[in-house]
C-alpha cells in the first residue's frame, strides 16, 4: 500500500494496485472460456456437474516472509497438485500464479457436488513439508456449479469475486457463490468502479464528499460541547453512498491518507467557527483509522492541520475504533506523540468486540465513547440499565470523559444521567446535519436544551 | 434514628417492591410512605401527623412518582428542593408514561434521577449510590 505517496500519486498506484491485488492474473480469455466449456459439455453427458474452483493462499505473503520466495512456490505447487490429484474426483488446472493461486475445474457427481468438492479441499487443507519445516496454507476458496446454461465469464467472474471476499473476511474459507443468475454476485467489479469514483471524488471533485455533524452533549444541562464530524459521499450517479462502504473501500485501497486529511482540514475549519458561537470548550470530533495512524507521519500532518487551522490541539478529540488493532508499537508510538501534542484521543464503540478495558488500560485516551449496543437497552430493561451502569463505573476508573452514544429517547437520556453519565450523543440529542444546519441559530452561541425545549 | 427514605405514590405492591429491594442492598434507614402530594406535603413540612421530627424524621432520600393524585412529583420535587434542610437531598422521580416534556421538567426542577417505572425497583438503590450518597444514608454495602 503506497502509505507514503502523494495524494494524487497514491490515487493511481492505488488503483493499478487493486486490480494486481484481486490478482491471480487470470484473464477471462476465449480459450478458457472454450476449454471450460468443453469440460462442461463432457460432464453434463454423464450426470456430472463442472464446479470451477478459485484458490487463494491468504498466507502467501507470510509465507514467502518467513521462508523465502520458494517455499510459496513449492506450497503453491503442493496444494495445485492435491487438487489435482485427488482420488475421487477429477479436476484440471486452468490457470495457475506463483503467488499462491489458481483456478481449476472439478468434475463431480451432480447429486453430491458439494459434499465431494469439500472432501476435496479437506484433502488439500493439510501441512505442506517445506525444507525442514512444515506450513500451514490458509487455502481460502470460492467455488460455484457452472450449469449448462450458466455464461462461462460470468462463472469466472463469480468465483473470482467470492474468493476475494472470503480472503478479506474469512480467510481459509470455501465460499458457494449463489446460483449464477444473482446479479448481486459481482462485487469485485463494482468495488473496482466504487474505489475509481472514491479516487475521482478525492482529487477531482471534492464538493461530492460533505461533512455532517453530530453534536455531543452534556445531559446536564443540554448545552452543545461538541460535535462529531461524520463523512458523506454524494456521488452525481451513485447517490449517496453509505459511510462504511466508503471508509472500508479507502482503507484497503490506501485512500483513506487523502480522504483522513480532507476530513481532518475540513472539520478543524468548522471548529473555528463553533469555537467562537458555542465557546471555547467546543471540540470536535473526528474519526480516525487505525491505518492513518500507522503511518509515522500521521502525527505530522495532525500539527499542520492544527496550525493552519488556527484550533488548539485540546480541541481536537480523534476517535479510534477497534482498540485491538491499535497495540502494535508504530501505533502506539503514535498516539503516544498525539498525547503529547496535546490533542485528545477517544475511543469509539467501545463495548462492541473489538474493544476491551484491558487494551483501553495501555493507550493514552481520555474519552472513550460507549457503542450504542449497551445504549439502547437502559430504558426498557432493568438488567440492561444495570449491566450499563456497571460499564459506565467501570470506564469511569479509569478517570476519562464518557459519552454515550445513540442516544434515540428522552428516557434512556433521563436514565443514563441517572447512572452519573454526563455526555451524550444521538438522535435524541440531535441528527447529524449539514453545518448550516448545526445551530438552531447561528450566531446565538450558548447551546440550547436539545430534548424537548418547549419551543 | 437513621433519616428516613420517603417514597411518595406508590401503590402497596410497588411499595413492598421498592422495600425489598433497598432491604436487599443493606439500605438500613427506614422506608416511609405517602399516598399523595398533599400527604407527601405534610411529611415535609412537618405538619399534622407528622410534626414530631423524632417519629417522623426529615427524609435522606425521596422517591416520587411523577403522576400523583392531589397534585404531582414535580410539586412534591419543588418543596423538597426549597426546604431549607433538604436542599441537597437527592429527588428520585418515577414515571412509566412521562413526556419528554416532564422528563425535562425533573431534571430542570433538580431531579437527581428519573427512572422508568418498570425498571425502578430494580435499579434504584444504585442510583441512589450514583447520586452522590449522602451521609445521612446508612450503611451501604458494596455490590449487588
Amino acid at each position: 500500500m503506497p502509505a507514503n505517496a502523494t495524494p494524487h500519486a497514491s490515487t493511481s498506484a492505488t488503483l493499478a494496485l487493486g486490480l494486481d491485488e484481486h490478482g491471480a492474473t487470470l484473464p477471462a480469455t476465449s480459450s478458457l472460456v472454450s476449454a471450460i466449456a468443453e469440460l462442461r459439455a463432457g460432464a453434463g453427458e454423464r450426470h456430472h456437474a463442472l464446479v470451477l474452483i478459485a484458490a487463494s493462499v491468504s498466507n502467501a505473503a507470510e509465507i514467502a516472509d518467513v521462508h523465502g520466495a520458494h517455499a510459496l512456490e513449492v506450497v503453491t505447487a503442493e496444494v495445485a497438485r492435491r487438487t489435482l490429484q485427488h482420488g475421487r474426483s477429477r479436476a484440471r488446472l486452468l490457470r495457475a500464479s506463483p503467488l499462491g493461486g489458481f483456478l481449476a475445474a472439478v468434475v463431480v457427481e451432480r447429486d453430491l457436488a458439494r459434499a465431494r468438492v469439500e472432501e476435496l479441499l479437506g484433502d488439500v487443507r493439510r501441512l505442506v513439508p517445506v525444507a525442514d519445516d512444515q506450513v500451514w496454507p490458509v487455502v481460502t476458496i470460492g467455488a460455484a456449479e457452472c450449469a449448462a446454461d450458466d455464461e462461462i465469464w460470468a462463472v469466472i467472474r463469480d468465483v473470482r469475486s467470492a474468493v476475494t471476499a472470503a480472503g478479506r473476511e474469512a480467510p481459509g474459507a470455501t465460499r458457494w457463490c449463489a446460483a449464477s443468475a444473482d446479479a448481486t454476485a459481482s462485487t469485485v467489479p463494482d468495488e473496482l468502479q466504487l474505489v475509481r469514483d472514491l479516487a475521482l471524488a478525492l482529487t477531482d471533485d471534492p464538493d461530492q464528499l460533505l461533512l455532517h455533524y453530530q453534536p455531543v452533549t452534556d445531559l446536564r444541562s443540554g448545552r452543545i460541547v461538541g460535535a462529531e464530524a461524520l463523512l458523506r459521499w454524494r456521488h452525481p450517479e451513485r447517490g449517496p453512498v453509505s459511510p462504511m462502504v466508503t471508509v472500508e473501500a479507502a482503507e484497503r485501497t490506501g485512500l483513506i491518507v487523502p480522504l483522513g486529511r480532507l476530513v481532518l482540514d475540513r472539520a478543524l475549519k468548522q471548529a473555528t467557527v463553533w469555537m467562537r458561537t458555542i465557546g471555547r470548550e467546543f471540540r470536535m470530533h473526528v474519526n480516525v483509522s487505525p491505518l492513518e495512524l500507522r503511518d509515522p507521519r500521521y502525527v505530522d500532518r495532525v500539527a499542520a492541520a492544527l496550525v493552519e487551522s488556527g484550533v488548539p490541539p485540546e480541541n481536537l478529540l480523534l476517535e479510534i475504533t477497534e482498540t485491538a488493532l491499535l497495540t502494535d508499537d508504530e501505533t502506539r508510538d503514535t498516539l503516544l506523540a498525539l498525547r503529547d501534542l496535546g490533542v485528545g484521543l477517544g475511543i469509539d464503540d467501545f463495548g462492541t468486540g473489538y474493544s476491551s478495558i484491558a487494551h483501553l488500560q495501555r493507550l493514552p485516551v481520555d474519552t472513550v465513547k460507549i457503542d450504542r449496543s449497551l445504549i439502547c437497552g437502559v430504558a426498557g430493561d432493568s438488567s440492561d440499565f444495570m449491566l450499563t451502569r456497571a460499564v459506565l463505573g467501570l470506564v469511569q476508573t479509569l478517570g476519562v470523559m464518557i459519552v454515550a452514544e445513540g442516544i434515540e429517547h428522552a428516557v434512556e437520556a433521563a436514565h443514563l444521567r441517572s447512572m452519573g453519565c454526563i455526555y451524550g450523543q444521538g438522535y435524541h440529542l440531535g441528527r447529524p446535519v449539514p453545518a448550516e444546519a448545526f445551530l438552531p441559530s447561528e450566531g446565538k452561541g450558548t447551546g440550547r436544551w436539545a430534548s424537548a425545549s418547549p419551543a | 434514628m437513621h433519616p428516613s427514605v420517603l417514597v411518595v405514590g406508590h401503590d402497596d405492591d410497588r411499595l413492598q417492591a421498592t422495600r425489598d429491594a433497598l432491604a436487599w442492598g443493606r439500605l438500613t434507614n427506614p422506608v416511609v410512605a405517602c399516598r399523595d402530594a398533599d400527604e407527601a406535603r405534610d411529611y415535609v413540612l412537618g405538619r399534622g401527623g407528622y410534626a414530631d421530627r423524632d417519629q417522623h424524621p426529615l427524609p435522606a432520600i425521596v422517591v416520587t412518582d411523577l403522576h400523583l393524585s392531589r397534585g404531582s412529583g414535580l410539586d412534591v420535587l419543588r418543596l423538597v428542593r426549597s426546604h431549607l434542610q433538604l436542599r441537597r437531598t437527592p429527588v428520585v422521580v418515577i414515571a412509566d408514561d412521562a413526556t419528554d416534556d416532564e422528563i425535562s421538567a425533573a431534571q430542570h426542577a433538580g431531579a437527581a434521577a428519573f427512572l422508568a417505572q418498570h425498571v425502578a425497583p430494580d435499579v434504584l438503590l444504585g442510583v441512589i449510590r450514583d447520586s452522590g450518597m449522602p451521609w445521612a444514608v446508612g450503611r451501604v454495602e458494596m455490590g449487588a
